[in-house]
C-alpha cells in the first residue's frame, strides 16, 4: 500500500512535469503556421562477409529535429523493434541497438533500423551517426560501416 | 514502438505529440487506400487530411474498440466518396468527359495479367483481396471494417482465391 | 458454404508471397501525402490537444485516489520489455551490466548474456540482475536497456 502511494506520488509529480514540459515545448501561439514535416531516416550497416549478430549506433540530429519513432530492420533476424531509451523520443539524440541469436543472419549491407524524424523548416538537416559496435555470432567485435539516407526506402 | 492504445491514451490526456505519432504511423497507409478510391493525388491529399481531422475530433475521449485499420478503413472510404462526389459536382460536363478513368492503377507490363484477372472478380471479392494482400488487414479486421460477419469475408476471399488459382493468368501465384 | 470455411486457411497457405508483393507494387501510389497535410494535422492536433490550463485544472479536480488509480493503470500498461520503458527494476546504474568485463556496457553484453543462457542453460548466479531468482530474458533486457540509456544509466 505504501509502495502504491509512493509510486502514485512520484507519477503525479511526473505527470505535472510532463504537462508543464508539454506546454513549454510548444510556446509559440497556436495559430502560427508551423512548417513541419515527417521524414524517415533509413540506417544501414555493412559488415562485409561476416554475418551481423549485434549492432549499436548513436544518432545525433540538429536541435530542431525531433525523433518520433523507431522501426525494425529489414532482415528477419532483426524483425523485432530494436532497443532504445524512450526518453529519446521527441529529443534529438538516440542510441539504438539490437542483437539476434538466430541461425540466419544478414551480411553485407542491411537496413538495421528506420528512425522517424520530425523536421521543422525547409533545410535538409545533417545528422551525426556513430556506429558504437558491431558483433558476430560469437559476440566478437567486427569491423563494419554505417550509412544512412533520408526518405522512403528505395 | 508504443502501441496504438498507448498513443491513444496519451492523446486522450492531451498529448498532441502522441496523436502526431499515430498520424505518422497510419498516414501512408491511409494515403495508399485513399488513392485507390479517388485515383488522383489532389483529392487523395484532401481525404488524408479530412480523415485525420475526423479522428482528431474524437479526442479527448476516444475509445478504440477495434484495430486502427478497421476504424480508419470505412472513414477513408466514406470521405473519399464524399470528396469525389463534390468534385464531380463542381466540374463542368466538359471536364468530366475529359477526366481519365480514376480507379485503375498505372499498370506495369509484367503486372497486366494480374490487374486484368483482378478486374474480372466481382467487386466484393476484389475488395477483400485488396484488403488482405495490399492493406495487410486480417480477415477479422476486414470484417470489422466492412461491418460484415467474419464468415462472409472468408467466403468472399475463398471464392476470389479459387478464381485466381483457376485463372491461367494468375495460376503462377499459387503453390502446388 | 461450410466447405469454404474449412478450406480457406488451406488455400491461403498456398498463395505465394509474390502475390502480395506484386499486388502491393500494382497499387503502390506514385505520390505521397504532401507536407502541407502534415502541417495541417500537426497544427490542428496542437490546437486541440495541447491546452495546459485545462490539464492543470483537470489534475486539481481529480481526487488523490482517482489519480493513484489512473497512474497505476498507466504504469501497468507500460510494457517493460525490449522496447524500453519505465520499470520498477533496480536502477540501471546499480546493476553489473558489463557482462564481458571489458569496461563498457553495450549491446554485446546483452548478446553474450543471451547466448550464455541459450547455449549453456547454466548461467552464473551473478547475472540474476533483477533479483527475481531467475536468469532469463528479463535480465538480458536490463543489460540492453543499460546499453542504450541516454544518461549512461545514471
Amino acid at each position: 500500500m505504501r509502495q502504491i502511494i509512493a509510486v502514485s506520488a512520484i507519477a503525479l509529480s511526473l505527470m505535472s512535469i510532463v504537462s508543464v514540459r508539454g506546454y513549454q515545448t510548444h510556446p509559440q501561439p497556436m495559430s502560427e503556421d508551423i512548417d513541419v514535416r515527417f521524414v524517415p531516416l533509413q540506417v544501414f550497416i555493412d559488415s562485409g562477409p561476416t554475418p551481423l549478430a549485434a549492432w549499436q549506433f548513436e544518432l545525433k540530429a540538429p536541435d530542431d529535429v525531433k525523433i518520433v519513432g523507431v522501426e525494425n530492420g529489414e532482415h528477419e533476424a532483426f524483425a523485432e523493434a530494436p532497443y532504445y531509451d524512450p526518453a529519446a523520443l521527441m529529443n534529438n539524440r538516440i542510441i539504438i541497438a539490437a542483437f539476434s541469436t538466430a541461425d540466419q543472419l544478414p551480411n553485407g549491407k542491411t537496413r538495421v533500423a528506420t528512425v522517424h524524424l520530425q523536421v521543422i523548416g525547409d533545410t535538409e538537416p545533417e545528422y551525426k551517426l556513430t556506429l558504437t559496435v558491431a558483433g558476430d555470432r560469437e559476440g566478437s567485435e567486427i569491423p563494419a560501416t554505417i550509412t544512412y539516407f533520408q526518405g522512403e526506402e528505395k | 514502438m508504443e502501441t496504438d492504445q498507448k498513443l491513444i491514451a496519451a492523446a486522450n490526456s492531451g498529448d498532441s505529440q502522441a496523436f502526431e505519432m499515430l498520424y505518422l504511423r497510419y498516414r501512408d497507409w491511409v494515403y495508399a487506400l485513399a488513392m485507390r478510391f479517388t485515383g488522383n493525388a489532389a483529392q487523395t491529399a484532401d481525404v488524408v487530411q479530412e480523415t485525420f481531422l475526423y479522428l482528431l475530433k474524437k479526442f479527448p475521449g476516444f475509445e478504440l474498440r477495434t484495430s486502427m485499420k478497421s476504424f480508419l478503413y470505412p472513414a477513408v472510404r466514406h470521405i473519399a466518396v464524399t470528396i469525389a462526389r463534390q468534385s464531380r459536382r463542381t466540374m463542368s460536363d466538359e471536364e468530366l468527359l475529359r477526366q481519365a478513368p480514376a480507379r485503375q492503377p498505372d499498370v506495369a507490363a509484367d503486372h497486366e495479367d494480374l490487374a486484368a484477372a483482378l478486374a474480372g472478380l466481382p467487386p466484393d471479392q476484389h475488395q477483400v483481396v485488396l484488403m488482405r494482400f495490399v492493406d495487410d488487414m486480417s480477415l477479422a479486421e476486414s470484417a470489422a471494417a466492412l461491418d460484415l460477419p467474419l464468415n462472409t469475408i472468408k467466403a468472399r476471399l475463398y471464392r476470389a482465391l479459387q478464381a485466381l488459382r483457376d485463372d491461367p493468368r494468375t495460376r503462377r501465384y499459387f503453390l502446388a | 458454404m461450410p466447405e469454404d470455411h474449412e478450406h480457406i486457411e488451406s488455400l491461403q497457405r498456398r498463395v505465394s508471397p509474390t502475390f502480395g508483393k506484386d499486388l502491393k507494387t500494382l497499387y503502390s501510389p506514385k505520390s505521397a501525402a504532401p507536407g502541407k497535410v502534415d502541417q495541417a494535422i500537426v497544427q490542428a492536433a496542437r490546437q486541440r490537444l495541447t491546452k495546459p490550463s485545462r490539464h492543470r485544472l483537470r489534475l486539481t479536480r481529480i481526487g488523490a485516489a482517482a489519480a493513484a488509480a489512473a497512474v497505476i493503470l498507466f504504469l501497468i500498461t507500460l510494457n517493460v520489455t525490449r522496447h524500453g520503458g519505465i520499470s520498477d527494476q533496480p536502477p540501471l546504474a546499480s546493476i553489473p551490466a558489463d557482462i564481458d568485463g571489458n569496461g563498457r556496457v553495450d549491446i554485446l553484453d546483452a548478446f553474450k548474456l543471451a547466448r550464455r543462457i541459450e547455449v549453456t542453460g547454466d548461467p552464473e548466479a551473478a547475472w540474476d540482475l533483477n533479483g527475481d531468482g531467475r536468469i532469463d530474458a528479463a535480465d538480458v533486457d536490463l543489460v540492453a536497456l543499460a546499453a542504450v540509456r541516454l544518461d549512461g544509466g545514471a
